[in-house]
């Protein structure tokens, strides 16, 4: 891949949001004088979770001071939020800008107190500014910019919501981040989106433009789409994400390390192949009869389906909230492309979540449950957060590893992780108050640290037996 | 110049006599007035796209901030303001390669933007805000012009002669010094003249905490503006000696052999076969160390050409040219500080006047003859010396330039855009800054466009 910097793309980026903004202007100023008055509202929200991992798995145990064997029982879980949220609006421009703090501890029993005791952590929730444009009878939309939070199924309490929230190569899946632990089932989205709406909102578009934020290459920008259609009885949508596709060096997304390389190795005369795997063993790719197959690369395409059938009105008007009886699924391909040994089937990089909407006869306002069904042969990206390559972080019984006959490289793969569940419920007490309770077994991380922040490595939830239950009271003043 | 006793109280003297004199003025109604609630974003997007890091070259870096700033001002008595606020700033920490996570993932800092409280002085009335004893954590600019480039007073160092354009985390439109102190402002003949008495607590490098008197005049005419001041760089210390730390690195030697000099100079650029004998001492040795406290200068100009331009077609700032230069360090030291004209920064500039398509259009550009980039041993060590690693190799190093303009779309939001080649360091994972600035040779440089919405 020709390594140049990629300056012009970005420059178009910048200069699309310059354009935008001087563009939205032009709009505006039309409208100005029929309304200049500026609108504003606060929003202060306070949350309190407690909750425990009742039993899980925590296979970096042997690193963790304090800690003896890989099991978690009973480990406490919480956390208390604040959010304060100031919006503003002028005519069709609106800015909403917050700023939030919350209370956590961090995971692994360090050493150090400051490992273990409570932290307190600010975050900026959103902070983001939206012109808003059309009629909804026709074609109207918004153009938002900034740091906001981005969610396209509303059915995804918990599990799916895969497009944004997921990796690629690998494919690893996030219920948390590691902070949030609950009702968090979105993208927390730094960029653009441009969302079109048609058909009185019925069917709608949303084309996103987000930056890479969190792994390596920081700063590449993959270029999204997603559309949904959503009548009375169902709802249906699909998207695709183009990760890595605007990237600021191209070579970045191929690292040229011997870990991210596959090679083959013969024998002496050539006919006969020795290995044929990751490089793990520090193989000399120059020796003449190793040959290098490929590069595991970070660009990918992501494609996601989602379908709900809504059997609400099914139940009397006097007995239903508007979410009940909603029988809802999301697919997704993390990776279209196949790439030799992580990524050789597909339909490992298919995650299926589905799930119902409990119908509770209102003394909820949502009862969601939920299932998954992702059948990834690994679940360990360490080597994709901690040292950058687009690979799983398999186990191998031996190094070098074993090989089949043919001479391949055989890791130990794990499907006990393959079904997930999770159960989420709501209930509105009054005009300040909810509570939100959730049971699962899902993708859940904790955050180590404060020195060297870095979630779980794997899911500390991973058979179906392991799960963990929360609480939280959420106060909110509007 | 320095003060080697009692500076704590004479610190505490200073506070609480601008505190006695602003209560003891006449106090006017007994009203608590809130004013409205001022939330503003901003997003910052952007690039490096050519720079240098030590000796590796930095391409296509994104430069990336975002920053909440929910803040509240109130009036009390008619002679009180008090303005208080909450910032975030969610930043990456600057990792050209590969990492850990925790050193390359966004974070979020959170600040205040300001905290201060104004004592007015006068009666109240109209006029009375342009005199006043202000103290807290504030944002001091004393050169409207400086977009970018300039504000050397007390934004920059005095040996090393570090000459900042950011802390990091501001990238753009903060020519300002964020400061903890306490700020006096005399205004006479409506203006004409201004006199600014500071006392600042230095708040980042080592050692945080020491103080620093400034003064500054200006002249304030309808076509020209003209301005000077001084600032005691570190002279009130509670620990005097440590501005001069009495360790090898912060050494300049002279060593003889038999009557003949076989080194003069910093023990940082003696070679290292030499180093050893350097520390070893005795008599054919003398030793002087580099000292932190100083006397920097400043004097600035502008001259107001806006009205040479028809009054339709101009913005306020227009047609202005401008300078400012600064002094940084009036007392030679050996070595690293023999030449005042190394530690002379000067910046020009001009507002381009664009017919009202823009709010402000500012070119700067500035020279700046320091033998060396490198702060290494400031940094880390609060060592008053450069350090000779990366010094620079052409003269064309010694300039920078700021291109800055702004365009505000309605009453909401406003459009910002910087390209530069100037002073810019960022912070990596542990916020130790940038050891040299990373736009530093010819042909580096960065641009920043921000979208600013608030009220």
């Amino acid at each position: 891949m020709k390594d140049t910097p990629m300056f012009s793309r970005h420059a178009l980026c910048g200069l699309a949001v310059l354009a935008a903004a001087l563009v939205a202007h032009a709009q505006t100023a039309g409208g100005k004088a029929a309304d200049s008055t500026v609108r504003t509202r606060l929003t202060l929200r306070s949350q309190v979770d407690f909750g425990h991992l009742v039993s899980g798995n925590n296979p970096d145990y042997t690193n963790n001071a304090g800690q003896t064997s890989a099991e978690v029982t009973m480990l406490p879980l919480n956390r208390v939020g604040f959010v304060a949220i100031q919006d503003v609006a002028q005519g069709r421009f609106d800015v909403s800008a917050g700023i939030a703090a919350l209370l956590w501890t961090p995971y692994g029993s360090g050493v150090e107190t400051d490992e273990r005791v409570m932290q307190a952590r600010a975050s900026i929730p959103v902070a983001r500014v939206r012109w808003q444009f059309g009629e909804p009878s026709g074609l109207a939309g918004s153009l938002m910019v900034g740091t906001f939070p981005y969610k396209y199924n509303p059915d995804a309490k918990n599990l799916g919501e895969y497009l944004y929230r997921s990796g690629t190569y690998p494919g690893f899946l996030m219920t948390t981040e590691g902070w949030l632990l609950m009702n968090r089932a979105s993208n927390y989205s730094h960029g653009a989106m441009l969302t079109l709406t048609q058909l009185n909102g019925a069917l709608r578009h949303n084309f996103s433009l987000f930056m890479e934020t969190v792994y390596f290459p920081i700063g590449d920008f993959s270029p999204g789409y997603d559309v949904s259609y959503t009548s009375k009885w169902f709802e249906v949508g699909g998207g695709a994400m183009f990760h890595h596709y605007l990237p600021l060096k191209p070579s970045a997304l191929t690292p040229k390390t011997d870990e991210n390389t596959y090679v083959r190795q013969t024998n002496a005369a050539g006919d006969t192949v020795i290995y044929e795997g990751p490089n793990v063993s520090g193989i000399d790719p120059n020796d003449p009869n190793v040959e290098v197959l490929h590069r595991w690369t970070h660009k990918g395409i992501k494609v996601m389906g989602r379908a709900a059938l809504n059997l609400n009105h099914l139940l009397p008007p006097d007995r239903r909230n508007p979410e009940d009886l909603r029988l809802f699924t999301e697919v997704a391909v993390l990776g279209w492309e196949d790439q030799p040994f992580y990524y050789e089937k597909r339909s490992e990089r298919m995650p299926i979540m589905f799930g119902v909407n409990v119908p509770t006869l209102k003394l909820l306002d949502v009862l969601s449950v939920q299932g998954e069904y992702y059948t990834s042969p690994f679940n360990n990206y360490d080597k994709y957060n901690s040292a950058s390559l687009p690979i799983w972080d398999a186990e191998f019984p031996t190094v070098p590893p074993p090989v089949d006959a043919e001479g391949r490289a055989v890791p130990t793969t794990d499907h006990d992780d393959d079904w997930k569940w999770s159960i989420y419920g709501r209930k509105t007490l009054n005009k300040l108050l909810s509570v939100h309770a959730q049971a699962a077994s899902d993708h859940f991380r904790l955050m180590r640290g404060p020195r060297s922040l870095k979630p779980s490595y794997e899911p500390l939830t991973s058979t179906p037996r392991e799960w963990y239950y929360l609480v939280r009271l959420d106060f909110a003043l509007r | 110049m320095s003060v080697r006793f009692s500076p704590s109280v004479l610190t505490g003297a200073c506070l609480a006599l601008a505190t006695g004199a602003a209560f003891a003025a006449p106090s006017g109604s007994d009203s608590l007035r809130w004013n409205d609630f001022r939330p503003r974003v901003s997003t910052d997007f952007g690039h490096i796209v050519e720079g240098q890091y030590g000796a590796a070259k930095v391409t296509a870096y994104p430069l990336n901030r975002n920053m909440v700033i929910l803040e509240q001002t109130a009036r009390y008595d008619e002679l009180w303001e008090f303005t208080a606020g909450f910032k975030g700033i969610l930043w990456w920490p600057f990792t050209p390669g590969g990492s850990e996570p925790h050193q390359r993932t966004m974070r979020v800092d959170p600040r205040l933007s300001q905290a201060v409280a104004r004592r007015l002085l006068g009666d109240g009335g109209e006029g009375s805000s342009e005199s006043f004893v202000e103290a807290g954590y504030l944002s001091y600019k004393y050169n409207p012009d400086a977009r970018n480039l300039g504000e050397y007073l007390h934004r920059s160092e005095t040996y090393p002669g570090i000459v900042r354009t950011t802390d990091g985390f501001h990238l753009m439109n903060h020519a300002a010094y964020d400061a903890l102190g306490v700020h006096a402002r005399l205004s006479q003949a409506g203006g004409l003249v201004v006199h600014d008495a500071t006392l600042f607590s230095e708040p980042r490098t080592k050692y945080t905490g020491d103080l620093t008197p400034g003064y500054q005049v200006s002249l304030n005419l309808p076509l020209v503006q003209l301005g000077a001041g001084a600032a005691f760089n570190r002279l009130i210390s509670n620990a005097p000696s440590r501005r001069q730390p009495k360790v090898p690195k912060n050494a300049y030697y002279e060593m003889d052999s038999a009557g003949v000099t076989v080194y003069e100079g910093p023990y940082l650029t003696a070679p290292d076969a030499r180093k050893a004998k350097l520390t070893a001492g005795g008599d054919s040795v003398q030793v002087r160390y580099y000292h932190q406290d100083g006397v920097k200068l400043m004097a600035r100009a502008a001259v107001d050409l806006g009205f040479l331009i028809p009054e339709s077609s101009r913005n306020p700032g227009d047609l202005r040219v401008f300078a400012e230069a600064a002094l940084l360090g009036v007392a030679d030291q050996p070595g690293f500080y023999d030449d005042k004209s190394e530690r002379l920064p000067v910046m020009v500039g001009v507002n381009i006047p664009t017919f009202r398509m823009l709010d402000v259009l500012s070119l700067q550009a500035e020279h700046y003859g320091a033998r060396y980039v490198n702060t290494k041993d400031f940094n880390e060590l609060g060592l008053p010396v450069w350090n000779p690693n990366g010094a620079k190799g052409e003269p064309d190093d010694d300039w920078k330039w700021s291109v800055f303009a702004q365009r505000s779309l309605n009453r909401l939001i406003r459009v910002q855009v910087q390209v530069a080649k100037d002073h810019l360091r960022l912070p990596i994972f542990d916020y130790n800054i940038s050891e040299s600035a990373l736009t530093e040779k010819r042909g580096d440089w960065y641009y920043l466009v921000r979208l600013e919405c608030g009220l």
